[in-house]
This record gives structure tokens, sequence and C-alpha cells, in this order.
């Protein structure tokens, strides 16, 4: 049997557990991106082991699996929050002890259901790493209805989810209900994290929530476009990982299954990689190039001033000022003795600025003002000058030039 | 079945027995030999126990038990690049050469992968560290079903497997156990001043950041040693516990660490001592690991619900 794309989209079989993958995918990144603001990635890691025992049971006994999961992950944070106050344990600590100990009571279990019931132990086992493209109809019907809820939640209260985040106090003082909404919020992160593992599994569920918020987070600083982008990033993931599953083993003509969850985390994380390196804002790349730029236009600049003061210069900075129509032939041009005459002013009024208002003496004023003459620009030089009433002598008594524009 | 001397036992009956068999077997009365599964068991989770205390401790009262749980995952990375690359030398992979070199691999990659994100692309840490591990626990599991055909090696590494282990493991169990006793036996004063006042530490020429390196790798070094009997999540487990556990009598380094010695002892009796009750009286078997680190965290919360309430609250540096 050989699948293609289109099969996901079209298949009557597979479409439905795509459209659910789907949605699933854009509820984790959502809850991941709030997660990632209150700098409680570790949580979800956390929580995630904790929903293991409840899928279990859940199997076991209701049918349920991840009602019962989300219910024992909401345990695993009310036993975080037992060990960080009657415990007084760190953070770090509690978070860890929480973790192991849920799932060892996961393990505990999981070794009697191997027993009695293998058909459950190996249902639970699609939890640990995730199958996305096999999931039964009660799972794409319920899946997809919580997942829209909650993102309509999101949606409509965003809002509310701001303030919780960025400002929990001044939340708390709108008496708006602040304590019904962080424990919503738990709600629905351990909803998350259990829909979440389905295609996920619980090792990696919580890498699927953060990732997309480390991507989106590169590209904007908006809370809201931040939201978007990680949805749509997370939903795409998801598919690609969804997708190669079932395409690899098909190409290497190999016959064993693929779990989802290790590929949708190694899209996400190629992708954010290369968002790290080349996002337009904070990118790795940008920075570098950010650097060398200033440093370009620091040794112009030094050039510039140079010449003005009928210094020499290097061969290969002479080219460039005369490449950028500055000087000729060691004579500035008219172009290049504003910028320099210009220049001059600033450090001049800044040297000014440090004696005569905040009192620095000696060679600093100097060594400052060099790097400051970079950096200032026209507006702060109108500020400076009304600032200081129009000066016309440094604190060395030389000449401040006027500005030339 | 009737080889096994603890069939058809209860609870105090194979606490008994095993504390007799272990004797022999320390004073060599016994050979190696003769080890039934339960002793193995028994033995093995000694061994990874008193390695998890031993380097656990630092890591408890430095705040930084996250960082277990990163290697945790990594180790998965470690173990099967390491296994690839001795089994084209036509080694091994299962030996003290390549437990060394995945703890190494382990703690390299975790290592510089967090810190290029933290410190280069300057992302906030926390969420470096969780996209981190997942990524490279992902990339693990992917290269251990690709290369080794065996999807189960990521479920074993998740629950361990005390039945599977048998003596040879045991002495590489014992081998890490050795390491870390070693390493703490050599540079603990030394630890413990680059703990509490790393500026006097490094005044008095101490190489702090190589100290850490050596601390990851140990750590490292220990979860491969627990990996296939107690699994990669439980262990954090025996990282910690004993030690908050021993923490409780007091907020003193040696003496945390010989209680914590004696817990992950008695934990290890008692669970094994479960498991075969179980057995008998249910025809059930259990995770003996993951009993030995349900007991363990109920000894925490109840010492500390009673001892809390005796002497007050005790202050948890």
């Amino acid at each position: 049997m050989g699948f293609t794309l289109s099969d996901f989209f079209l298949h009557p079989v597979l479409q439905a557990s795509t459209f659910a993958t789907l949605l699933l995918s854009i509820f984790c990144s959502l809850i991941g991106c709030v997660l990632f603001v209150r700098r409680k990635a570790l949580l979800a890691e956390t929580l995630s082991h904790a929903a293991y025992i409840g899928v279990l049971l859940g199997l076991l006994f209701l049918g349920l699996d991840f009602l019962a999961g989300a219910f024992s992950s909401l345990f695993g944070v009310a036993l975080l929050r037992f060990l960080e106050k009657r415990f007084r344990l760190s953070q770090d600590v509690a978070l860890s002890v929480t973790l192991s100990v849920s799932l060892a009571l996961g393990t505990f279990f999981a070794s009697i259901t191997q027993f009695y019931c293998p058909i459950a132990y190996k249902q639970s086992l699609i939890f640990l790493y995730g199958q996305a493209a096999t999931m039964l109809n009660v799972h794409v019907l319920y899946f997809s209805l919580i997942s829209f809820l909650a993102i309509l939640v999101v949606v409509l209260r965003y809002r509310v989810v701001c303030w919780n985040s960025f400002d929990p106090l001044f939340f708390r003082a709108q008496k708006y209900r602040f304590q019904l909404f962080e424990v919503l919020l738990f709600i629905l992160l351990s909803f998350a994290v259990v829909i979440g593992s389905r295609a996920c599994g619980i090792m990696l569920v919580s890498g699927m929530m953060i990732a997309p918020a480390i991507f989106a987070r590169a590209f904007t600083h908006s809370f809201g476009k931040m939201l978007g982008l990680a949805s749509l990033m997370g939903a795409f993931c998801t598919l690609v990982g969804n997708f190669s599953s079932v395409w690899i083993p098909q190409t290497l003509e190999m016959e064993l299954t693929i779990p989802t969850g290790p590929l949708i985390l190694i899209a996400l994380a190629s992708i954010t990689f290369v968002s790290l390196f080349f996002s337009p804002k904070e990118g790795f790349v940008i920075r570098i190039v950010r650097a060398l730029r200033f440093s370009l236009k620091i040794q112009i600049e030094n050039a510039l001033k140079d010449l003005y003061k009928k210094r020499k210069i290097r061969t290969t900075m002479a080219c460039l000022l005369s490449f950028l129509g500055m000087q000729k032939g060691g004579v500035l041009t008219k172009k290049g003795e504003q910028k320099a005459q210009n220049l001059i002013r600033l450090h001049r009024l800044w040297e000014l600025y440090l004696s005569r208002e905040l009192g620095v003496t000696g060679s600093r004023i100097h060594e400052s003002a060099e790097e400051m003459e970079h950096i200032l620009d026209h507006e702060m030089e109108e500020r400076l000058t009304k600032y200081l009433n129009n000066p016309t002598h440094d604190p060395h008594n030389t000449e401040i030039p006027k500005r030339i524009d | 079945m009737d080889s096994n001397p603890f069939w058809n036992k209860d609870f105090f009956q194979t606490v008994v027995l095993l504390l007799k068999r272990a004797l022999l077997w320390v004073t060599g009365y016994m050979p190696t030999d003769c080890l039934v599964e339960d002793d193995v068991a028994f033995l093995a989770l000694i061994g990874v126990g008193i390695s998890s205390v031993f380097s656990g401790l630092f890591l408890v009262v430095k705040r930084k038990t996250l960082v277990v749980n990163a290697l945790s995952h990594t180790i998965l990375l470690g173990i099967v690049v390491a296994a690839l690359f001795l089994v084209a030398q036509k080694m091994s992979p299962f030996s003290s050469v390549g437990f060394i070199l995945a703890a190494f691999l382990t703690s390299f990659i975790t290592m510089t992968s967090t810190n290029i994100l933290v410190k280069i692309f300057r992302v906030q840490p926390e969420a470096a560290v969780g996209f981190m591990f997942t990524t490279l626990f992902a990339i693990g599991v992917l290269f251990s079903t690709l290369f080794f055909r065996n999807t189960h090696l990521g479920v074993e590494a998740i629950f361990g497997n005390l039945d599977a282990i048998d003596q040879k493991d045991l002495s590489e169990i014992f081998f890490v156990a050795g390491l870390n006793f070693l390493w703490m036996f050599l540079y603990f004063g030394r630890l413990r001043v680059t703990l509490f006042d790393s500026a006097f530490a490094k005044v008095m020429g101490q190489k702090t950041l190589l100290l850490d390196a050596i601390m990851l790798f140990m750590t490292a070094l220990t979860i491969v040693g627990g990996f296939q009997s107690v699994g990669v999540v439980i262990i954090m487990a025996f990282f910690t516990l004993p030690v908050l556990i021993a923490r409780l009598f007091g907020p003193f380094l040696k003496r945390i660490l010989l209680i914590g010695s004696c817990v992950t002892f008695v934990s290890a009796l008692v669970s094994v001592a479960i498991a075969r009750d179980i057995l008998t009286y249910y025809a059930t078997s259990v995770s003996t690991s993951a009993v030995a680190a349900l007991f363990l965290f109920f000894c925490y919360i109840v010492l500390g619900l009673t001892y809390f309430k005796k002497v007050g609250k005790l202050e948890h540096s």
C-alpha cells in the first residue's frame, strides 16, 4: 500500500485524523506560547509524564483515556504545589521529583497491565511516542472538539491571557476572577499535554509545545503575532512529521512503523534553528551583520576625522573614502567635510556635556566621546545644543564647529 | 523455577534470604554464577542507587536537578552514537569503554548544545533546555529505530527492565559506582569549597569549570549505568529522593551521603522483597525499580510530615 501527500487530505480515514492533528497542534502551540512567556517551559515536561498513569488507567477502566490523563496531570500540578509549599522544595527539585515519581507510578501499573491486559498496554505505548495517523474516530471527534474550544477560549479571551501572563498583579487588582482563570489555564494545559501526547508522545510533547514559541519569538515581539506564528508553524510541522512517518518506511522499504513524535520534533527543531539563524530581528546572522556594519562605520568616521585634522590615513581607507566620494587626492570633498565637521561637533558637545553637567574629569571625557560620537544622531545633537545653551567652546577651550546640513 | 531459591517466598523470607545471599556473595562463599534474578536486581539497585546518591548530592544542593532530566533524555542519543561507533570498530557496546564513551558524548552534546542556544542564540535558558533535550531525545529514538530497527529500545529506556540484566551488567554497574565513589573520595573537599564559595575556590586555584564538567560527566555515567535497569526517568527519583530524605536529618553533606546510601540500601531491599511478595501472592511481576522509587517517595512524605512536626520547619537550603 502506498500513500501520497494528497491522501492525507482526501483519503476518508486519514482525512479525519489529519484534521484533528492540525487542530491539536495549534492548541498545543498556543499553550506552549503562554508557558514560554511565563518562563515555565519545563512545567509541560512534568505534566506530560504525570499524564501517563491516567492514560493507562483510563484505557483499562473507562475507555476515556485522554480525560483520565488530563485528570492525572492535574493531580501532578497538585503534587507539585504540595511539594513546593509544604516541603519548601525549590522549583526544579519539585519538578524532577513529581516527574519521576508519577512516571514510576505509571511504570508500576504498566508492568501489571502488561500482564493482565496486553492490549491496553500496547495502546498506552502509543502515548509514549505518538502515532497521529492511526487515531480512532472517538479520538478524532473529542480531540478536535476540545482543541477547537480551547483555541476559541484563547482567542476570545486574548486580553485576559495577556494580563494573566504579563501583569498578574494588575490582573488581581482588577478583581477579575484571577484564581478561576488560573485554574482554567491549568486545565487547558493538562488537556493540551494529553492530547498532544497522542500525536507526539509524552516524552516529546513539551518540545512540541515550546519549539513553535521559540520560533515565533525570533520573529516578533508582539504576543498576538507570536501566537499566530507559533500555531501556523506548529500545524505545518505536525503535518510534515505525520506524513514522513508513513513516507520514510515506504521509501526505505522497511517493515517498521516510525513513531510520529520524533519526526514532528525534528521537523520543528530544524525550522526553529533556521529561524534562530536567519530571523530578521534577532537572528544570529543579522546580529553579526549589524556588528560588522557598525565597526565599518566607526572605521570610516575615524578616517574622516583624521583627514579633517590633516593626519595621514591608511591607503585602504583612503580608497574606500574616495569610493564613497568623501575625499579626493588626500583632501576632503564637500560631502566628506560636512560629515567630519559634524562628527567633531558631536565629539566636543559630548565632552562639554560630560564635564559641565556630569562633572566628569580627566581623560575619561575624551574616551567616552570617542565612542559616543558614532552613536549620537541628529535629534540628540539638537537637544544637546539646546540644553548646553548653544555653546561655542569645549572644555579644552577649542572651538566647537557649526553644524553643516 | 525450582532453581530459584526465592520461589514462593513472602516479603520477610525474601528480605532475610536476600541479606544472607548478598553476605555470602560479598564474603566469597558463593560464586557470582549462583546469583539469581532477585539477587542481581537487589545488587543492581544498590549499585545504581549509591552512584546516584553520590552524583546527586551536589546537584540537589546546587538546585540543578533538571540537569539530570536533560542528561537522561540525551543519554539515548549518546548511547546510540557510541554503539554505532563501537560496532563499526567491532567492539561490544555493552562494556566499560562503551559506557564511558556514551557518557562523554552525552554530557558533551548536552552542555554544548544548551550553551549554544543560550549564549549565541539568546533563547531564555528554561525554554532552551526544554527544547534541546526533547529534540536530542527525538533524534536518539529515530536513530535507534532506523539503525537498530528496534522501537523497543525507546520504550525500555523509559521503563527500564531489571529482569533483563545479568551478572555481566552488574559488573558495569559496580564499575560506575566505584568511579563515583573514587571521585567523591578524592574531590569532596574541593567540590564543597566550590559549591559554597566559588570565588574563594577560584582564588585558591581550583578549576571550577573543569570540576563542573567532570560532575556532569559523572552524572551522565551514572545514568548510562542505570539506563538498562532503572530507566531514564525513574533514575531521577534515585538522584533526588535519597538526598532529600537524608537532608531531613540535618544539612551536613557527609551525613547526607551516609544516610542517603543507607536509605538506598533499604529501598533496594524492600522493593525487591515487595516485588517478590506480589509475584508470590498475586502471580504478577511488577517493575522493581518503580516500586523502589515509590517506596522512596513514600518514605520522604511520611518522614517529612512527621519530622517537620517534631523539629519544626527545617531550613532547606
